[in-house]
């Protein structure tokens, strides 16, 4: 059964004068309950925007955005709701948070939706745990953190209000190696203890095709592709000329098919890649 | 809604208007300032708002453009005419009617003061509009460098000035951001009473304030490592000169001056 | 002293003031880097490894605790030469839209060279020639807050190649583009490198960038683990690991197989590399 389903969403600026664009152009697309889609694009393909409306900070311009079946913009009460039963947690959260401690700022979301004081610690201790913060840290200043701990306070701080729905903007953007691995680590466990729906919105082909079920490819505010990993990848020169760059490892696969090497192309993780060439070689590598 | 504000807004072109120099540009808007004051009535008005009216023109700006830049202040325009009809009880009365009192010389006053201030900023926006911030900041430090003197640190604050500018937008995109993050942690940003609106904007100040200081850490860096210490002799790239453009500006604002003060003797003042 | 090398790191350390009482760690431990004239050098390490404090390190921005550095035979701790070493030193940030100055793109990298007080003709050459060297001079007029990320970041280059420095120091100068800004990026600086000589020291964490730099430092806790040729470097899986880094991914495919028994050859790095390794040994072992 599908959680959020958008049909026919397009959203204009300057409608009017002679400059309307359209960021969004007649998007439909559906997400199943416990589903970890991907949506990729690059800079400016309207991927922001597109997200913005699962949870009504933005009003169609057309179209409708549907969660477990009703319009979210009916009225001004479901769209207040939609903000928690779709948590939205933006690019570089970090520099959104503003309370003077940790456990509060992580409060913030579950105080706005009205909980009374014990639920809010359980939200608050359940996210915390879930990102990796302990409770030591609870009555530090958010700003005296590290960049990553900073990251991490903020996306609990999304949790915390227990969304059907989790979209994430960039989780893993500007952080190094071991940080990226930690937060899509930790989005994965996340969704396995809740089973709650995941969105993951990235321009990292490499994040995403460790994570994701599906992957949605954005382009000028349309939808270009929408299937699985293995065949959104295996357009690679059209992804190319989107801005976009597929993983090494699919990369080389790709390549070693097309010298006539009998490979799977189902293949985006290293493990996966070592544990299929090797199986090729046992078999003995037939071209 | 912020971002609709067009006044102070710079559109680049190759007009006679955009080419003048910064520093004639800002005499000269500075003396048709002064003659819409000087004007008493209105044939001298007239005069003045045929200079503002063809100078736009000759800018390539749409009028289009320099009304819409004038919505926010509408109601001001409105509200200043509108007193002077009570302010003034001369000539004729038209209505006479409880406490309000409305005569002839009452409506001509508003409807001066009225042309008056569109004129007056119809003039100043149009030197924003055909002058891009840098350049303006530039001009009025040289007008001002003789302060120097006096150890008015001109330069330096010309600089902020600049970079005042500079991160206006920046900051514009920072705080829509903030916003939204905020709100979609549920915070309720445009209902409740004045206490709690006030409270409301805890959220987004905090995270402006601290991302600012950031900003305003590394910028310092960045300015450090291209050897800016605030102190340097610097030079300019873009060369101020004076040319047959601001040579006519000046004939064009004399002759007005000298129009405006004959206008005013031989037909008299109205106001 | 040998002229040859444009930056000199002699025994050097140092640590960030602390807000309270307790001293601060060293953030950077005795190290010693010596860069020539000319070089790619990457330098990489996770967050909090010291890798960014080695940017404001060499051009006198911060002054080290012990040690010496030496920018073209210039002691960094000589006040009176800091305009020299910053003219011969240049530094990029990650963030583009925190070291942009004006309001227009070509007044923007005219900031250096006024700063300096360079005649406004020769300016504009600079100005001209550095816009055409990053890519950027059609957008010369434009307003940088509307460039995108790559752009930006060209601009912020072209700035510090209006001062003719010899070497730029980048620190994450990527971390916060896309795909195509960091590729628009990375052609820029390897035209820099490549075609006008210059020395580029290129702080990042995206192994993919270290692959191409002709060297690459490896720091880890305040210390330089490792350094050497892509090539060497990346051989040593065990330190990169342990310096919270990953190797490429097709470095680590190949290892990975090599561990296996599957014969292919040392140093694989990038995509092609491995296809080429692969063919050649399953074609000349397996297959023949």
């Amino acid at each position: 059964m599908s959680i959020l389903e958008i049909k026919n969403l397009s959203y204009k600026y300057g409608i009017g004068t002679p400059f309307e664009i359209a960021a969004i152009d007649n998007i439909n697309l559906s997400v199943e309950k416990g589903e970890m889609v991907a949506i990729i694009g690059h800079t400016g393909s309207g991927k922001s925007t597109l997200i913005q409306h699962f949870n009504a900070l933005l009003k169609p311009s057309e179209g409708q955005i549907l969660l477990d079946g009703k319009d979210i913009n009916e009225s001004r009460e479901t769209a207040h709701k939609a903000r928690f039963r779709v948590g939205l947690c933006f690019q570089y959260p970090e520099y959104q948070l503003f309370e003077s401690t940790v456990y509060k700022d992580i409060a913030f979301g579950p105080t706005n939706m009205g909980l009374d004081k014990a639920e809010i610690d359980r939200r608050v201790r359940k996210a915390a745990e879930f990102v990796g913060l302990k409770e030591s840290m609870f009555e530090k200043s958010p700003f005296d953190l590290s960049g990553g701990e900073k990251r991490r306070v903020a996306i609990a701080g999304v949790m915390a209000m227990e969304p059907e729905v989790l979209i994430m903007d960039e989780p893993a953007a500007g952080l190094d190696p071991r940080g990226r691995k930690v937060i899509l680590e930790l989005i994965k466990n996340y969704r396995e203890k809740t089973g709650s729906t995941v969105i993951i919105v990235s321009h990292s082909m490499e994040d995403v095709a460790s994570v994701a079920e599906r992957i949605i490819v954005l382009n000028k505010g349309k939808i270009s592709f929408n299937d699985t990993v293995e065949e959104v990848f295996s357009h690679e020169s059209e992804l190319r000329e989107m801005g976009l760059n597929i993983p090494q490892i699919t990369k080389i696969f790709a390549e070693l098919k097309r010298y006539g090497f009998n490979l799977s192309t189902d293949v985006y993780t290293v493990d996966a890649a070592a544990e299929e060439i090797l199986r090729y070689l046992h078999k003995g590598g037939s071209r | 809604m912020i971002k609709d504000i067009t006044i102070g807004q710079y559109f680049p072109g190759e007009s006679f208007i955009h080419r003048l120099d910064a520093r004639a540009k800002l005499i000269v808007v500075f003396l048709a300032l002064v003659e819409i004051f000087l004007c008493k009535n209105f044939l001298s008005l007239a005069l003045i708002v045929l200079f503002a009216v063809v100078s736009v023109a000759i800018s390539k700006i749409s009028f289009k453009v320099v009304f819409k830049g004038m919505k926010m202040i509408y109601f001001i325009i409105v509200l200043t005419s509108v007193l002077q009809i009570f302010y003034n009880d001369s000539g004729t009365v038209l209505l006479d009617w409880w406490k309000i009192k409305i005569t002839t010389g009452g409506i001509f006053t508003a409807v001066f003061m009225a042309i008056r201030i569109i004129t007056l900023i119809l003039v100043s926006s149009l030197l924003t509009y055909t002058t891009s911030p840098t350049t303006l900041t530039d001009g009025i430090s040289r007008l001002l460098s003789p302060l120097n003197k006096i150890k008015v640190p001109v330069d330096t604050l010309a600089m902020m000035m600049t970079i005042a500018l500079r991160f206006i937008p920046t900051l514009i995109e920072e705080i829509d951001k903030i916003m939204n993050a905020q709100k979609a942690r549920g915070a309720d940003l445009d209902s409740g009473n004045l206490v709690q609106r006030a409270k409301a904007l805890v959220p987004i100040f905090i995270p402006l304030f601290v991302n600012s200081f950031r900003r305003a850490y590394e910028l310092a860096f960045a300015m450090e490592c291209r050897c800016y210490n605030g102190n340097n002799k610097r030079t300019r790239m873009k060369q101020m000169k004076f040319s047959w453009r601001d040579a006519v500006a000046f004939v064009v604002i004399a002759v007005m001056l000298a129009g405006i003060i004959l206008l005013n003797y031989f037909f008299g003042a109205v106001i | 002293m040998n002229n040859d090398f444009l930056i000199r790191f002699c025994d050097v350390s140092f640590r960030y003031e602390s807000d309270n009482e307790t001293p601060l760690p060293l953030a950077i431990k005795n190290i010693n880097i010596d860069i020539k004239k000319g070089e790619f050098v990457a330098i990489l390490g996770h967050n909090g490894s010291g890798k960014s404090t080695i940017a404001k390190l060499s051009n006198a921005i911060i002054l080290p605790e012990t040690g010496k550095i030496f920018v073209d035979g210039m002691d960094t701790a000589d006040e009176n030469l800091e305009y020299e070493i910053r003219q011969k030193v240049g530094v990029v940030f990650q963030n583009p839209d925190n070291q942009i100055v004006a309001t227009i793109v070509e007044e923007d990298v005219a900031f250096g060279p006024e700063n300096l007080g360079i005649e406004p003709k020769e300016i504009r050459q600079r100005v001209d020639d550095a816009l055409k060297a990053v890519g950027m001079y059609e957008y010369r007029l434009h307003e940088p807050h509307k460039l995108s990320g790559g752009q930006k970041q060209r601009v912020a280059i072209a700035g510090v190649m209006a001062m003719q420095t010899d070497c730029i120091v980048l620190d994450e100068p990527t971390a916060m583009l896309d795909p195509k800004g960091r590729e628009e990026v990375m052609k820029s600086l390897l035209r820099l490198n490549r075609e006008m000589g210059k020395t580029v020291i290129l702080i990042t964490h995206y192994m993919d960038e270290a692959v191409k730099a002709d060297r690459v430092i490896v720091m880890n806790g305040g210390n330089v683990v490792l350094d050497g040729t892509p090539k060497e470097v990346f051989a040593h899986e065990d330190v990169i690991e342990n310096a919270g880094l990953e190797l490429p991914d097709s470095a680590k495919l190949a290892l990975m197989l090599k561990k296996k028994g599957v014969n292919l050859p040392d140093g694989i790095l990038t995509p092609d590399e491995f296809i080429e390794g692969f063919k050649f040994s399953v074609s000349g072992g397996a297959l023949n």
